[in-house]
């Protein structure tokens, strides 16, 4: 891909706001970008690559992405996001995806904005893509910072939560009998069989890849987990406290477990990713925008811990 | 056993409560949410409830409960109606 940076770099200073294919044939891969590229080097230099989800909640993401994208590009901040291979609008199929193939993926999103001016990269990972940035991060020392946005546990549950689409396309309503229990995608995968959930064709390949592959024991930059939510759902009864539900706080005890500095934070607002795109952009583009670009005035966000760890 | 079952009924009531919480905010249902009753068909009735939808549900479902749910627990029946799916909510938490 090295071959192609010098034109992609050309198509990102030359729009504030493009989409272009990076490389050709197979390999290509379609990135959007906004801010003012060309005057990167002249600036504070820090690029965000935004780490999309997987399946279908990708595509319900890619409104929330562009509308952080120009929120971020009218802070004079620039941002690219890249399809990985097989997924999106790109050649390739998933069924022939890797997860080493997203990870170098990523990467060539890294090396296209450093070749482009940046010298700091902030990874902006939603769901999965919290996911794989933190495997991505550890392996560059120009990536500084990564938010994670509503974070997944771990990469063998982000599978599972995909693979249960499969059977929600049952309707009970529909036959006279009973409803035959279907066999479970994740044993149909372990035993070697490809299985095709909500229209994505999974490979035991791919399912042995989120299983198998451990996120690091240690993250070497800071990592904010974001959490999303209409503000009822994280206060107590009598809505004196707010915080996380025990299942998120969980997961971010892991992050403060294994980051330099980890720090959590709740944004009200609906979790635009189940709901396709919606009508009005809400709080959680801007929200999530002021945080990156560090604007202090917290409007929108909540934050409930930060903590430096001591196994830098 | 006159206290067992009023404590069975306000556990019973709190799972409800939070399962109509979780679909509320999920499927962004608005008032529709708080008309749920326990015969209100849900899986092939509420246009809101696609195969994506049940998958968010689902990790909503857990986040609020603190459960695991593996894709061989649960069935389509689970999701006819607002009553099954607290039942299946009610098993996994007790």
């Amino acid at each position: 891909m090295k071959k192609y940076l010098d034109a992609a770099r050309a198509e990102l200073r030359n729009r504030h706001k493009n989409i272009f294919f990076f490389g050709a044939g197979d390999g290509a891969r379609l990135v959007t970008s906004q801010g003012p590229w060309k005057d990167l080097s002249k600036s504070a230099a820090k690029a965000i690559i935004f780490v999309q989800p997987f399946a279908e909640e990708m595509n319900r993401c890619r409104r929330l992405i562009s509308l952080c994208q120009q929120a971020l590009s009218d802070q004079s901040i620039c941002s690219l996001t890249l399809d990985y291979f097989g997924t999106g609008d790109i050649s390739g199929e998933l069924e022939d995806a890797r997860l080493q193939t997203w990870i170098e993926d990523i990467n060539t999103a890294c090396d296209l904005a450093r070749h482009s001016g940046a010298q700091e990269l902030c990874l902006v990972g939603i769901r999965f893509g919290g996911l794989l940035a933190q495997l991505v991060a550890n392996s560059r020392s120009d990536v500084t910072s990564i938010y994670c946005v509503q974070p997944q546990q771990d990469l063998s549950r982000a599978m599972r939560q995909f693979l249960r689409i499969a059977f929600a396309s049952l309707d009970p309503a529909d036959g006279d009998g009973p409803v035959a229990p279907l066999p479970s995608p994740s044993k149909q995968l372990a035993a070697g069989a490809t299985v095709c959930v909500g229209g994505y064709k999974m490979t035991p390949h791919l399912f042995r890849d989120f299983d198998e592959t451990k996120l690091p024991s240690q993250i070497e930059c800071s990592v904010t987990s974001i959490f999303v939510g209409l503000s009822a759902r994280y206060q107590d009864s009598a809505a004196t406290k707010t915080s996380l539900s025990s299942a998120d706080q969980r997961i971010f005890e892991d992050i403060e477990g294994r980051a330099q500095f980890a720090r959590s934070m709740l944004i009200n607002d609906v979790q635009i990713w189940h709901q396709g795109v919606p009508e009005e952009p809400g709080a959680l583009p801007q929200a999530i925008a002021e945080e990156i670009a560090g604007d202090a005035s917290n409007q929108g966000r909540t934050n409930l811990a930060e903590s430096y760890a001591e196994n830098s | 056993m006159q206290n067992i079952s009023a404590k069975h009924s306000s556990a019973d009531e709190s799972v409800s409560e939070r399962v109509r919480m979780v679909l509320g905010e999920t499927l962004q249902l608005g008032a529709r949410a708080e008309s749920l009753t326990s015969a209100s068909p849900l899986l092939g009735h509420l246009p809101e409830l696609d195969s994506m939808a049940v998958a968010s549900v689902l990790a909503g479902l857990e986040e609020a409960f603190d459960i695991f749910i593996e894709d061989d627990d649960i069935s389509a029946q689970d999701f006819e109606t607002f009553g099954s799916l607290c039942r299946f909510i009610n098993e996994k938490v007790s």
